[in-house]
């Protein structure tokens, strides 16, 4: 009984409202009137300033635009490369596992390591951000599917055989289809680790994005500036979020 | 009717992870009769999913024979539920064979029950449900042979019955043939007119009955003697041979 009295408070959206809105009326009683001069939270009204100062002095409008077309230009043609290739990319991974568990090493290099090798390539392009953000989600969603393959249950894949089903509509009717449900729950942490990554290139790198706004940010020693771009940071990316749930309600209709 | 498959000789050795090479069966002999539903009983670990893989083409003998009187599709139909969620039933049934027509495909859809799920996706559905899409599914390519492998192990005694009574009707409406492989005794005295009895280590067809053919089956059916006598006949057969086998072990 207390168990479910305690999902139920999760759950429930008034209490959520209630316990935010308190967390903001003891900020602003806090910081406004209280301690207005720290180096840990910014003066609240202060920070309501930085949210225009964002747009109309370091730019956040042409940033944004770069860094939400990097991260979902990104996904979007990887996904849809991804779903064009699926036969040969899963025959491959089926005929050449040991290639896949040489290239999956290089996940455990720091996503950092990367964005520097890239930035000193390629420095202050745009184009190569798209590319590398391009490169990384693409190289996500190929461990994901990795990872996913020997999960297909095996009676879907006797049936298919035993109806005749040729082997490239196998991997496109029946494998492909068959990880979309655990590959879009991937998507949606590939999303916020891709938002982390393409960030830190842009800070590395010192392309135009938010990554760029943080780092004039910090070099002004804009705190209040610094956490108002981390809130609409996190507001894309919340919003990103949504989008991909979305779009996996409308394109997965069916249940595992 | 006349013998559709035979089966000669068949074994199967396979090597395990330690490198020792052990023999699954051995020597399996039998025969299927056409428009008929025949059962291989067995126990875990005969065989009789490699068995029912490799009469559907999908995996090979190690040495022996299959052979068909009639050329034509086999389909197997695995044990756990395997129509393919991400679409709707007759895209299940389509999925092989495009150019089915609709007459073709209703007549199907009737036949297996599922009028009015045309649309329906087979996920949140019951395992009965699952079941008929892939029977369905199996009917559009007209196959000469149906491979079931313990096709009720999850099913609740209510779909059991239902599906019992679909299965009986496939053979001579649909002018196929039915072969199942079970644990269960009783399923295959109400669905087949012959029955294999086939042991463990390695798999061996020991005996076979023959039973009379029940039009509709109902559960009371398990509560006549002519059921409880057939029953304990077949698990006689295995006990018998169980103590042999311990006898010659001994010896």
């Amino acid at each position: 009984m207390n168990e479910l009295k305690i999902f139920e408070t999760r759950g429930s959206i008034k209490s959520k409202v209630t316990f935010l809105a308190v967390i903001i009326i003891v900020y602003v009683l806090l910081f406004e009137f209280i301690l207005p001069i720290n180096k840990v939270l910014p003066k609240p009204s202060l920070l309501l300033e930085s949210f225009i100062s964002l747009f109309s002095d370091y730019g956040l409008l042409s940033a944004s635009a770069i860094s939400t077309s990097a991260v979902y230009l990104s996904i979007f043609v990887s996904y849809i490369l991804f779903s064009i290739v699926a036969p040969l990319k899963i025959s491959f991974y089926y005929k050449f596992p040991f290639f896949i568990s040489i290239v999956g090493m290089f996940r455990f290099f720091p996503a950092f390591f990367y964005a520097v090798i890239f930035a000193f390539w390629f420095p202050f392009s745009v184009t190569a951000e798209f590319v590398y953000a391009f490169i990384a989600v693409s190289f996500m969603i190929g461990i994901s599917l990795f990872n996913e393959l020997p999960k297909v249950k095996p009676e879907y894949i006797d049936a298919a055989r035993s109806l005749k089903i040729k082997e490239t509509q196998i991997y496109s009717k029946i494998i492909w289809k068959s990880i979309q449900l655990e590959l879009f729950s991937s998507l949606r942490q590939i999303h916020i680790y891709l938002w982390a990554i393409v960030l830190l290139y842009e800070f590395i790198g010192e392309t135009d994005g938010f990554g760029n706004v943080y780092r004039d940010a910090l070099s002004f020693n804009d705190l209040s500036g610094l956490f108002a771009l981390a809130i609409i940071t996190g507001l894309f990316i919340w919003l990103g979020d949504v989008l991909i749930n979305y779009f996996k309600g409308k394109i997965i209709n069916w249940e595992s | 009717m006349e013998d559709i498959l035979q089966v000669k000789d068949l074994s199967r050795i396979y090597t395990d992870e330690v490198g020792f090479k052990i023999k699954l069966f051995n020597k399996i002999n039998f025969t299927v009769e056409q428009e008929k539903i025949t059962s291989i009983i067995a126990p875990k670990g005969a065989g009789k999913s490699s068995l029912m893989k490799i009469i559907s083409g999908l995996d090979h003998p190690t040495e022996g024979e299959i052979n068909f009187k009639q050329k034509g599709n086999v389909i197997f139909i695995p044990s756990k539920p395997s129509s393919f969620p991400w679409y709707n039933v007759t895209e299940n049934i389509k999925i092989t064979s495009n150019e089915i027509d609709d007459t073709r495909l209703t007549e199907i859809i009737n036949s297996v029950g599922l009028e009015g799920y045309e649309d329906h996706m087979p996920d949140n559905r019951s395992l009965g449900f699952r079941f008929r899409i892939s029977l369905a599914r199996a009917l559009a390519l007209n196959p000469v042979l149906i491979v079931l492998d313990e096709p009720f192990t999850e099913m609740d005694p209510v779909t059991k019955e239902e599906i019992y009574n679909l299965l009986l009707s496939i053979p001579s409406k649909e002018k196929t043939t039915i072969l199942m492989a079970t644990t269960n005794i009783s399923e295959a005295i109400l669905l087949s007119e012959k029955i294999y009895l086939m042991k463990k280590s390695p798999g061996e067809i020991i005996d076979s009955i023959d039973i009379e053919f029940y039009e509709e089956v109902d559960l009371k059916l398990m509560d006549s003697q002519k059921y409880v006598e057939l029953r304990r006949t077949i698990e006689e057969k295995f006990k018998h041979h169980h103590s042999q086998k311990l006898f010659n072990f001994s010896i």
